[in-house]
Order: C-alpha cells, then sequence, then structure tokens
C-alpha cells in the first residue's frame, strides 16, 4: 500500500511541478485558451491526485464527491484542451491563407500596376463590358478603370478607331469559336484624342458546361514599335530605291562602256583594215609602176611583129593572142592606178547597155569554161553614167568573175540594169549558197578570201573603184538562193 | 465493486480518444505531440484499470491505477518542461 502513496505523491510534485513551469513559461504563452485550459487540467489533476492520496491515508473521506466529480471532468478538460489546440491551429491556418492570398492579390496587383498595358477581363458583347481593368488603363487610355468599367462613362469599343471595330469582333469571335487565344493588332482613341496602336493577347474563359463566360487578356501600347517599325520600313524602301537608282546608273554606265568598247573594236578594225588596205595598195601600186612599161613593151613588140609576119597564117593568131592579154594587163593596171588615184581618171559619159555587152564579152569565155550561162537583162532607160570607163569595166568585171565562179554549174548569172532617182544601178545575181554571215563583215577585207587560190583582193580593188567613180556598191545574199550584188553609178543630168 | 464516476469517466476518455485519433493530423502539430498524447493514453488506462480493479485483482489493478496516474502526471510535467522552457519552436 506504499507504493501506492507514492504514485499518489509523485503524481501530486509532477503536477505542481507542470504547474510552476506553466506560471514560470507564461510569457512564452501557448495559444492563450488552450493554455488556460492546460492550467485547468493540470490544477484538476493535481486536486485529483491529492483527494486520491488523501482517500488513501484515510484522512478524509469528504472529499470523495469532489473527487468524483473531477474524476468526470478530467476527460473532458482533456477533450476541450484539445479540440481548443485544433481550433487555434485551424485559425491560425486560416489566418495564413488569408494573408498568403492578400500578399498573392497585392503581388498581381504590383504586377499588374508595372506591366506596360492594362489587364481586363470583360463581356463578349459589342461594347465589350469590363468587369475589371488594372490601372494601366490610365496611362494607355488616358481614362481612369472606373470610366471604362460596365456602367462607366464610355465602353471600351468606344476607344477602337471606327475602322478596326469590326475586323476586331470578328477576330475575336472567330478564335472563341475555335476556342483558341487571339492575337490583335489595332488603333484606338486616348481620352485626348490621340491616336495609339495596340496589341491585344486574350483567351476566352469557358465554363465547365462549355458557355463563354468571359475574356480576360492583356493590351500593350506598340505605337512606338509601330512608328519604328514604320521609320524602318521607309529606310528600308528608300535604301531599296537607292541600290535601284545606282544599279540603273551601273547598267547604265556599263552599256556605255560596252557601246564605247564596241565603238574602239570596231575602229581598230577599220584602222587595222584601212592599214592593210593602205599597205595592199602600195604595194599593188609598185607593181602596177613596175609591170606598166614592160607590157607596154611586150604589146608594142608584139604589134610589130604582127605586121611584119602579117602572111604568115601560124604565126599572126599568136600575135593576136599575145596582143589581147596585154591590152587586159594594161587595162587593169590602168585600173589600179586610177584607184590609187595615181592616174588620171576620164570621166565621160557612157552608155550602161554598151557598157554591159563590153563586160559580157570580156566575161564569156570564163562562163564558158565554168558552164555557166550569162543573161543579160536591159531596161529601156535614157540615162548614161559619168565615169572614167576603164575603172567601170575592171570593176564591173570583178564582180562578174567572182559571181561566175560562186555559182554552180549550168547556172544562170543575171547581170541586170535598172535606174533608181538619179542612180544607174547594175545588178549581178548569181544562184550559189550565198555568203555567211561572218564572210559577209569581211568580204570587202583585203587578202581575205574564202577560195584557196584566190589573192582576196578583187572585191575591195572593185569597190575602190566604183567609189572613185563616186558611186556605191552594196549586196543582198540569201543562204542557199544565191547573191546579188548592186552597182550604184550617178546618172548622168 | 464498481462505480458508477469510474464508468462515466472511462466513457468520457473513450470519447476523447476516438476525438484525438480523428484529429490525428491536427493533433500531431503540437509540440512534442509524443509526450501529451502518451499522458492523455496513460490516464485512460488507468481509468480502464480503475474498472477492472471492481472485478478482480483489486489491489494490483489499484496500484496500476496509481502508477498510472503518476507516469501521466509526469509525461505531463515533462511536456511542459520541454515546451515552455526547452523548446524554441513556435507553439
Amino acid at each position: 500500500m506504499g507504493c501506492v502513496a507514492i504514485f499518489d505523491l509523485i503524481s501530486i510534485l509532477a503536477f505542481l511541478a507542470a504547474l510552476v513551469i506553466l506560471v514560470k513559461g507564461w510569457r512564452r504563452s501557448f495559444r492563450p485558451d488552450a493554455g488556460f485550459l492546460l492550467g485547468a487540467l493540470v490544477l484538476f489533476s493535481m486536486l485529483y491526485s491529492i483527494c486520491l492520496f488523501l482517500q488513501w491515508s484515510g484522512t478524509t473521506s469528504a472529499l470523495d464527491p469532489v473527487e468524483d466529480v473531477i474524476g468526470a471532468l478530467l476527460p473532458m478538460m482533456w477533450a476541450f484542451f484539445f479540440y481548443s489546440y485544433l481550433q487555434g491551429v485551424l485559425t491560425s491556418d486560416l489566418r495564413q491563407s488569408e494573408h498568403s492570398l492578400l500578399e498573392s492579390e497585392r503581388k498581381l496587383y504590383t504586377l499588374m500596376g508595372n506591366l506596360p498595358g492594362m489587364v481586363y477581363r470583360c463581356l463578349n458583347d459589342r461594347n465589350w463590358s469590363m468587369e475589371f481593368i488594372s490601372q494601366g488603363c490610365r496611362e494607355l487610355t488616358g481614362y481612369e478603370p472606373e470610366d471604362l468599367l460596365q456602367g462607366g462613362t464610355i465602353s471600351y469599343a468606344d476607344l477602337i478607331h471606327k475602322d478596326d471595330r469590326e475586323a476586331v469582333w470578328e477576330q475575336v469571335q472567330e478564335n472563341l469559336a475555335k476556342k483558341r487565344p487571339f492575337q490583335l493588332v489595332y488603333r484606338i482613341a486616348t481620352a485626348s484624342g490621340e491616336e495609339k496602336s495596340v496589341w491585344e493577347q486574350g483567351v476566352g474563359v469557358f465554363s465547365k458546361e462549355g458557355g463563354l463566360l468571359a475574356l480576360e487578356g492583356f493590351i500593350a501600347d506598340i505605337t512606338q514599335q509601330k512608328m519604328a517599325q514604320e521609320a524602318l520600313q521607309r529606310a528600308h524602301d528608300e535604301l531599296e530605291e537607292k541600290v535601284e537608282e545606282r544599279t540603273a546608273e551601273i547598267k547604265e554606265t556599263y552599256q556605255k562602256l560596252k557601246k564605247a568598247y564596241h565603238k574602239i573594236k570596231n575602229d581598230q578594225e577599220k584602222i587595222i583594215q584601212l592599214e592593210r588596205h593602205a599597205i595592199v595598195s602600195r604595194i599593188t601600186s609598185t607593181l602596177a609602176h613596175e609591170t606598166r612599161n614592160p607590157i607596154s613593151a611586150i604589146g608594142g613588140f608584139a604589134r610589130m611583129l604582127k605586121r611584119k609576119y602579117a602572111n604568115d597564117t601560124d604565126l599572126s593568131p599568136h600575135f593576136d593572142i599575145i596582143l589581147e592579154e596585154t591590152q587586159k594587163l594594161e587595162r587593169l593596171i590602168a585600173g589600179i592606178l586610177k584607184a590609187g588615184h595615181e592616174a588620171a581618171a576620164y570621166f565621160q559619159a557612157l552608155s550602161p547597155s554598151e557598157l554591159l555587152d563590153e563586160i559580157c564579152t570580156l566575161t564569156q569565155e570564163k562562163a564558158r569554161l565554168s558552164y555557166v550561162k550569162l543573161r543579160k537583162e536591159k531596161g529601156p532607160f535614157p540615162s548614161h553614167i559619168i565615169a572614167d570607163k576603164e575603172s567601170v569595166i575592171v570593176a564591173l568585171k570583178e564582180i562578174l568573175l567572182n559571181a561566175i565562179e560562186a555559182s554552180p554549174k549550168d547556172e544562170e548569172v543575171v547581170l541586170k540594169i535598172s535606174q533608181e532617182e538619179g542612180w544607174v544601178v547594175f545588178s549581178v545575181s548569181d544562184r550559189g549558197a550565198g555568203i555567211d554571215e561572218q564572210t559577209l563583215g569581211r568580204i570587202y577585207e583585203p587578202l581575205f578570201s574564202t577560195k584557196k587560190l584566190s589573192s582576196g583582193l578583187g572585191l575591195p580593188f572593185a569597190k575602190d573603184l566604183i567609189e572613185a567613180q563616186n558611186g556605191y556598191i552594196r549586196l543582198q545574199t540569201l543562204p542557199d538562193k544565191g547573191t546579188t550584188f548592186y552597182v550604184y553609178f550617178p546618172a548622168a543630168k | 465493486m464498481i462505480q458508477q464516476n469510474e464508468i462515466v469517466m472511462l466513457f468520457l476518455g473513450v470519447g476523447v480518444w476516438v476525438f484525438t485519433v480523428r484529429n490525428r493530423a491536427g493533433l500531431s502539430r503540437l509540440p512534442a505531440s509524443m509526450i501529451i498524447l502518451a499522458a492523455f493514453y496513460v490516464l485512460l488506462g488507468s481509468c480502464v484499470v480503475t474498472v477492472l480493479e471492481g472485478f478482480f485483482w483489486n489491489t494490483f489493478f489499484n496500484l496500476l491505477e496509481h502508477a498510472g496516474l503518476a507516469m501521466s502526471s509526469v509525461f505531463t510535467a515533462i511536456w511542459c518542461w520541454k515546451v515552455f522552457l526547452v523548446s524554441k519552436e513556435p507553439r
């Protein structure tokens, strides 16, 4: 039984100690209500222990009712203590939640207030009736948020530029129908009447059933960016324009250079041609000078021998041939010298028809040997030409010989005379292969020839002779159809 | 011999025990919650043995009852000491 007393005493002392600790540590307060209940609990527990101790020691039995009451109260006091603590915890949690919520709201407001634009929540109606607008509204639109809220002085739709209003509505409705976010760029008019470009991003807020509750989004001022973009575009356009101008200038310069280059090249070619011409002229002129006297001597002696052996029928025809060939050479030499203005030309009125006959006679043998027919076409024309006879015959003969050589066998070479406003035209047509473009450019070039056994002097020589008679020469050629040379001499008035 | 107040005390104690079990999560936030809950459970145990005392082994169960009460008081004192004098954790 002593043990029971000891346990009771331990209980009393332990509860007493707890009570002292509670009083001592009261400043480091527990939750006040729970603290009081704990104090009461400890006190009542101690009283209960005292009652038990006294009951055991038999000192008094008057405390039995007190013991019964306290015994019944103890579990309830524990319950109250636990309950009050739980309430305190819940209240604390609630306060903390409220505090967190308020802090979050404060952060949200600070964030929204510092955003370079305005955050909104509005209804999906034509007025875009605003349920919430952040403080950024003031800077963006110049209006107070209250002015734009539902029932305010102005609706947001009124701020949108009238030309953009319908497009904004349609784009939003289109995106809402597909339940996807939308991005818009449009213009608004601020309270001061200034026009601003804005960028908006928004999204529809839908209920669980899928019904549209509101629109939420953000609107930012992009006027500066827009202006910068436009300035950039302008600069870009200007730059492009300048580049185009410069390109055109460069192209023009290039064309000029190209033209100048071609001119220089042509001039260079002409110079080369002229130089070659001059050399050839000098050579032929020298040859003509050197051979004229011997040929004259041969002609003179041939005539003398012909007279001496006039009765010799065997030798006489040979002398005729020598004389004929000598005359040909003399005529050629005379032509060369006249072309080089080294011999005096004797201008006189000449009958084109007679000239044509004479030329045909001179080339008849060559045509026969080449199996080519010569056909003359003489028109009725009264005009004579004023020219040096020898030069005209030599020039036309050279052209005709060329035509005979170019003509295929059994074909015709046509010689024709016609008249054109102050000019008498001799034309020589063959039915050869024609002249290709490359050859055409060099046809009057001295020493140039497409034939193997040719000096390349015939046509340049003929051209020089014709030009010395104040005439000119041109040609017309068709591939596989032939070539026609036209020689123009001034008609006598 | 069974006394009426001991039965009442036991029932009330069991009720509080059910309450503590149901609100275990909230009560676990009590500082040094194991000690204070142990103090309560030991007290509840002494209530049980007090009732049993009336049926058999009355001397032994009576001793257990007082021992349980003593343990409960010691746990309570330790908890108070730990919470109000030693611990610096928020309460």
